[in-house]
């Protein structure tokens, strides 16, 4: 599993998250007001708000490296959380001020795609993590397999099918030709837009 | 933008762990290939007790 590692642009932040962090069993990050959250590639950006770098024009590589972030990308990532290891829980602050989504967009995203990207970011972010506590509180109290439904998020492939994630199979003991009950709970929908900047982000 | 219908369906698991939505299902909520699904799933009848 590869680890997110935290980062920040305010150092006094950075400690106080990392700190917070550990006290939390399972959490890698931490996210409260003043606090700007986002994910490239496997690493967990934090930027503390009042010395981000829209503001005080910083040069320090952790600076440079903030321009660059794709919140396209962040998005991505989050919705595949296996792709970074999936093992990070993350909190969200809930209410997240729409004027720093606004003010952050021109500087940080393509015109028009930042604040939504995030916003979806932020709200799978949210699920998601809700959906890995009811899987593993599930998992000890149900070892048979939990009454309740669980929740997770799929991709559709081009034939209409969604896999069964192999941890939702084992916690609700269903195998080939079982019959399930599903709900639709919410679809995001995919944007050509989103994948082809997706390469286009950090300094590697 | 997302959608907030609520669908309820009764689906089979194929033998590689996958369920099919339904061309219908698809086509009301919108739903395409590369699009993400949130659902909610339990089970309803296991192999054997279907087979009775």
């Amino acid at each position: 599993m590869r680890r997110i590692k935290i980062s920040a642009l305010h150092r006094e932040g950075a400690k106080l998250l990392a700190e917070r962090a550990r006290r939390i069993p399972g959490e890698v990050g931490y996210y409260e007001e003043s606090y700007l959250l986002y994910i490239s590639r496997g690493s967990l950006y934090i930027d503390y708000r009042k010395d981000a770098p829209w503001q005080v024009g910083g040069n320090s590589d952790e600076d440079r490296l903030a321009r660059k972030v794709n919140f396209k990308e962040a998005m991505r990532l989050l919705t595949s959380p296996e792709e970074w290891g999936g093992e990070g829980v993350l909190l969200i602050y809930e209410d997240y001020p729409e004027s720093m989504l606004s003010h952050t967009r021109g500087e940080y995203c393509p015109p028009g795609e930042g604040r939504e990207a995030l916003l979806q970011a932020i709200t799978y972010t949210r699920k998601y993590q809700l959906t890995r506590r009811y899987q593993l509180e599930a998992l000890e109290t149900a070892p048979h397999g939990p009454q309740e439904p669980i929740e997770f998020v799929g991709t559709v492939d081009s034939k209409g099918r969604v896999t069964l994630p192999a941890q939702v199979r084992k916690l609700l003991a269903i195998a080939g030709s079982d019959v399930v009950e599903l709900a639709v709970v919410r679809v995001f929908p995919y944007s050509p837009s989103s994948s082809s900047s997706s390469s286009s982000y950090g300094d590697e | 933008m997302m959608s907030e219908e609520y669908i309820l369906l009764t689906l089979s698991i194929d033998s590689r762990g996958r369920v099919t939505i339904p061309a219908p299902i698809r086509i009301r909520l919108g739903l395409g290939e590369g699009d993400l699904v949130e659902v909610a799933i339990r089970p309803l009848h296991k192999k054997e007790e279907v087979k009775k």
